[in-house]
């Protein structure tokens, strides 16, 4: 069987690259004693994919992996025995069974929300003209942060974009494009903000989710339902 | 701190070397703890974390209600400018509390080249670097690890060094530790002193020849030792082994399970210093490494486990063990490493059994490429070995092997080093007709160090002018072997290693100097710096050929005779004086007892757990 698996990396594991969340999950895999699914050939691995990239430095509440399994197993004991065997910070919030014929979370995702937080709640005012100066305008051109410097236009993948006061800090909530069509990195959307005269620090960031834009709508990777976007954590 | 250190860490590399909170990383209650301890690694986080004496310590230490160890390691370049520049002292990663706080600072002393690091890492944490200089209120400063077999160069910067296995000592240390709060630090080391394989420096009063040569070292104090005998653990197999160690987020050099399968070698190579300071030789028993592995694998999810000791495929229930492991968590997609391999097929049948489950690198070490060099550096192996064990290897499927080899060892000449080029040129030739053109053959080629005590502690080094004319004499001939690809060790690493193995007390200085001029990871090319290292000896007036170059007559004492390891010097000597003959030394597990002396004068005896019909086969 297929589960797809909704977990978050919390705070603690913020400098954990791609790679290291793999190897981080195969061995919380292998501690629970899962009946995961081997590839073949001279290096067999788990059959294991991670959801689009996290960049380092940055966590996430809302992330997802798929794994093949050798025999049925209940999400719900899935989700037990897995967290017993995670290091902290490693939260599972859901795990489904889903179809083979069901694209991988990399084909499916096409959205992220990133959340910004910046230090200082004094800073409401400022934040809030920033935003509508980027909503405004058509254009939000800065150096690309990729592997090729070039000028970006992250505009056409901002889809939403506003602040909010959570737990008493000021945050910036950016709904935008993530994949390989067009992506836009937080760093970049940091990079946007201060050139349109965002002076404070950003002293956090996160990525509250992973989603599927449908239209003007967003799915969940995980079961397709519907999501209302930001009603807090 | 934690909120500098929140600005700091996205702007440094890997920042997870520094945050801690591993899986399996134990955070103890810092009030109720009555001796708390740091394990300082003078090297990078993925290097220290790879070294399996700092787990078992890690496991034994905090598994004691009493006591509380924590871990610290040097911080690369880029994180230690920054937390100078913030003021954030050297900190331990589980309680991110000052290394400065604890009450033992505890040094790994693996490697020569890590000494600059330790002054770094006690200047960074707030200590003095100079025992003398420590008043009550700073930590004591210990080390241990088999650099420590060989104190005196970094004697005057350590208050205490713990000689030998750590298993019982340390645990007794912190007990003496924490009966003798309140005292004095003079009289808190004296009680210290006290403990077999207990070493306190600054109680050894040195005299020295008009030549430079050591004349004599004395306990200043009644009751201390006349020499610090090394402790061990007798009985292995009963020994504490940490089945809960730390699984890194990072990457680190061995990231993998390790059982380790047995401690000693007793093959006897005359170079070799892990040889003399881990003997004799004590297995684990099969039982007890089954259950070992299953409870290493449930707790750790690695998907490789190791087999480590000094010479794996000596273990005597290898098979046995191999068989057992690839049976039960092969299908799991769990893997098996051998380290180290013996020279012959035997050991390629092993890998074979291996790599069932994942295909793994193979490495032999001939060291030395005539029959007449093997004899005299004691490497009992013959070329017809070799040549079986790379046969059996193509034959198995394997395209590549990794080979290891020597220069500059005692008596080498160019024939020698044909010789290398000969046997190169052999197993080239079985690795094409089988491998064809996808054959790749690694050669390692390493300098010769002479090391404290070891039949070879008399001879002379190789210089690195001698050195970088071998290496440029094998590179033009070895060019004309396609899929060779020959690796050389710096010459003047080698330098360096050859002086600090040697040294005494005289070189602290020197070592003081190049601390402050800069000098740290000297073990890392990128950082090493052999001018600046030039320019302090000179600048202290101590002449590194002394340590380097001199032929030591049999009548010199050593600055490192203050260790006994349990071998007798003349049994080192007449080891020495037979190598020139040519002449092998029986492995005394197989053969005869050799008359070491270290199981009589330490109250040992080998230990081996073999089963019927499982010896090791193809004695070499």
């Amino acid at each position: 069987m297929r589960l797809r698996v909704e977990y978050e990396k919390g705070q603690e594991l913020k400098y954990l690259s791609h790679l290291q969340m793999m190897r981080l999950v195969e061995r919380v895999l292998r501690r629970a004693d899962l009946p995961y699914a081997l590839s073949e050939g001279f290096n067999p691995r788990i059959k294991l994919s991670l959801g689009t990239v996290l960049p380092v430095g940055i966590w996430g509440l809302r992330e997802y992996f798929d794994l093949e399994l050798t025999s049925h197993l209940e999400s719900r004991h899935f989700m037990e025995r897995a967290q017993a065997a995670a290091p902290m910070g490693f939260r599972i919030r859901r795990a489904m069974s889903v179809p083979f014929e069901v694209p991988s979370l990399q084909a499916q995702i096409n959205t992220a929300v990133y959340c910004l937080v910046v230090g200082d709640e004094a800073g409401r005012a400022e934040v809030g003209e920033v935003i509508q100066s980027i909503l405004e305008q058509r254009e939000l051109v800065v150096r690309s942060r990729g592997k090729k410097p070039r000028e970006k236009d992250l505009r056409p993948g901002i889809y939403q974009l506003h602040g909010s006061v959570l737990d008493g800090r000021l945050e910036v909530t950016a709904v935008v494009a993530s994949g390989s069509s067009q992506n836009v990195r937080p760093d970049e959307l940091v990079d946007g903000l201060k050139s349109r005269g965002l002076s404070y620090e950003i002293i956090d960031i996160y990525r509250w989710g992973n989603l599927i834009k449908q239209g003007d709508g967003y799915r969940s990777p995980l079961n397709d339902e519907k999501v209302e976007l930001c009603s807090g954590r | 701190m934690n909120e500098q250190l929140r600005q700091i860490l996205p702007r440094v590399q890997k920042p997870a070397r520094y945050t801690g909170g591993e899986y399996n990383s134990i955070v103890k209650d810092w009030e109720s703890a009555l001796v708390k301890m740091v394990f300082a690694f003078p090297d990078v986080y993925e290097v220290g974390m790879s070294h399996l004496g700092g787990r078992i310590l890690y496991g034994l230490v905090n598994e004691h209600p009493d006591y509380l160890l924590e871990r610290t390691f040097a911080p690369w370049p880029d994180m230690e400018e920054m937390m100078r520049a913030a003021g954030i002292p050297l900190y331990a990663l589980e309680s991110r509390r000052p290394v400065r706080d604890f009450d033992v600072v505890g040094f790994s002393l693996q490697y020569e080249l890590s000494f600059t690091n330790v002054l770094n890492m006690l200047d960074l944490a707030g200590i003095p670097v100079w025992s003398e200089q420590r008043s009550e209120q700073d930590p004591l400063v210990m080390a241990g690890g088999p650099v420590c077999f060989n104190p005196e160069p970094m004697a005057p910067f350590i208050d205490v060094f713990l000689i030998g296995d750590g298993e019982e000592l340390l645990p007794e240390f912190l007990a003496r530790l924490q009966e003798s709060r309140g005292k004095k630090r003079e009289e808190l080391l004296l009680n210290l002193a006290g403990l077999e394989g207990v070493y306190v420096p600054r109680f050894y009063q040195i005299e020295y020849h008009a030549d430079g040569t050591l004349k004599a070292m004395e306990p200043s104090h009644p009751g201390l030792p006349e020499r610090v005998t090394k402790r061990l653990v007798s009985d292995l197999d009963q020994a504490y082994y940490p089945l809960n160690p730390i699984v890194p987020f990072l990457d680190i050099v061995h990231d993998r399970a390790v059982l380790e399968v047995m401690r000693g070698c007793q093959r006897a190579c005359r170079f070799c210093q892990a040889g003399t300071v881990y003997r004799p030789v004590r297995e684990r028993s099969l039982s007890t490494l089954q259950h070992q592995a299953e409870a290493l694998l449930r707790n750790t999810g690695y998907d490789d486990i190791s087999l480590a000791s000094l010479s794996t495929a000596d273990y005597s229930n290898i098979q046995r063990l191999v068989r057992h492991l690839v049976e039960q968590y092969g299908s799991r997609g769990v893997g098996v490493s051998l380290p180290s391999l013996r020279v012959d097929a035997f050991s390629v049948k092993l890998a074979n059994e291996v790599q069932k489950v994942r295909k793994t690198t193979l490495t032999f070490a001939p060291e030395a490429g005539t029959q007449r060099l093997r004899n005299v550096i004691n490497k009992n192996v013959n070329e017809s070995d070799l040549m079986n064990a790379v046969e059996a290897a193509f034959d198995s499927g394997w395209s590549g092997v990794k080979l290891y080899f020597m220069i500059g060892l005692p008596t080498e000449t160019y024939e020698d080093l044909d010789g290398i080029l000969e046997l190169l040129a052999k197993v080239r030739r079985i690795g094409r007709a089988r491998a064809g053109k996808r054959l790749k053959i690694n050669v390692s080629i390493s300098n010769f160090v002479p090391k404290a005590h070891t039949p070879f502690q008399w001879e002379p080094q190789i210089s690195p002018d001698e050195i970088r004319a071998k290496h440029g004499y094998l590179r033009k001939e070895g060019r004309r072997l396609k899929g060779v690809s020959l690796d050389f060790h710096q010459p003047e690493v080698t330098w360096l290693e050859g002086i600090m193995a040697r040294g005494d007390r005289r070189l602290a200085p020197v070592i003081y100097r190049a601390f402050t001029r800069g000098c740290k990871f000297d073990g890392w090319r990128e950082y090493f710096r052999p001018d600046i290292w030039q320019e302090v000896l000179e600048k202290e007036r101590v002449d590194p050929d002394f340590y380097l170059y001199r032929k030591r007559s049999y009548r010199e004492v050593f600055p490192w005779d203050i260790i006994d390891t349990g071998m007798d010097k003349e049994y080192l000597m007449e080891e020495h004086l037979i190598s020139r003959q040519e002449v092998s030394t029986p492995d005394c597990r197989y053969d005869t007892c050799v008359g070491c002396g270290v199981c009589p004068s330490l109250g040992v005896e080998l230990e081996l757990k073999g089963g019927d019909g499982d010896a090791p086969a193809g004695r070499v």
